[in-house]
């Protein structure tokens, strides 16, 4: 118990070391997205796909982007077991910008495609700050 | 002669305390940002950056009824996302299940997503007058 009374107080009372790192790579995550290079990844409509595994780096940016002129909606999570409804939607559009998560360390990211509107692969990549 | 000293203004001095000049019992010296505010920054910036990590589960709103869809007891700012599921809907948020309504909640409009910080303690309520479905998500970042 500290002296505050704050139950969610630290006794340091300061940030730590994994919220630090977050937020320079969450600042930096628009403007680092584009100077790695890409690797493709298939997809099949229902078939959830690993598309990154923070195995590296304290802290990982992983951005993803649907090829050109396309369009994929599709869940993103945590494990593979995803379902519509107990999951997050995104759209991967080749207009819009990428979708970016960020991983800490042995945080995976799988995508499970519902929409494929043009080429059924993601452009991925990913950059530690 | 004498001359009178030119006064010249200290170099490397602290600001002096500005609730002392602005009569503001809240205000703090510039620059000073406590931990509690780096936490909401952090929350606010990181939060949808960390959406695939965090807890999913699906809210079911009835028509006309105020549901509680979000709630802190765990950690100092909780990022709060909920997505629309099926068809689009409109519905209201607020802090308290008097203020969800559509009078005084925030709308949130058909197909778009609501994003809230929760501090400690604090509640999300949703009020929708034709029902839907949400997919809550809670990261603490």
């Amino acid at each position: 118990m500290n002296n505050s009374g704050d139950p969610y107080a630290r006794p340091s009372d300061e940030l730590s070391e994994v919220e630090k790192r977050i937020i320079v790579a969450a600042f930096s995550a628009s403007g680092l997205s584009v100077s790695a290079a890409a690797r493709i990844v298939r997809l099949t409509i229902g078939v959830p796909v690993l598309l990154s595994a923070n195995d590296k780096s304290d802290v990982l940016i992983v951005s993803f982007q649907a090829a050109a002129a396309s369009t994929i909606t599709g869940l993103i999570g945590s494990g593979p077991q995803l379902f519509s409804g107990s999951a997050i939607r995104v759209i991967a559009s080749s207009l819009g910008t990428p979708v970016q998560q960020l991983l800490l360390p042995s945080e995976r990211l799988y995508f499970v495609p519902q929409f494929i509107n043009g080429t059924p692969s993601l452009n991925v990549s990913e950059v530690t700050p | 002669m004498n001359f009178d000293p030119v006064k010249v203004p200290p170099q490397n001095q602290h600001p002096q305390q500005p609730s002392s000049v602005s009569g503001d019992p809240f205000a703090r010296p510039a620059g000073y940002v406590t931990v509690g505010e780096w936490r909401i920054l952090i929350a606010g910036i990181a939060g949808r950056l960390r959406l695939s990590q965090g807890f999913n589960r699906q809210v079911v709103l009835r028509p006309g009824t105020v549901s509680l869809i979000g709630k802190n007891d765990k950690s100092y700012a909780l990022f709060v996302s909920a997505q629309q599921l099926g068809l689009a809907f409109g519905y209201f948020i607020g802090g308290d299940s008097r203020s969800a309504n559509a009078s005084n909640g925030i709308a949130v409009y058909a197909g778009r997503d609501a994003e809230q910080i929760l501090l400690p303690g604090e509640n999300l309520y949703a009020f929708s007058a034709t029902g839907g479905t949400l997919v809550v998500t809670e990261v603490t970042v």
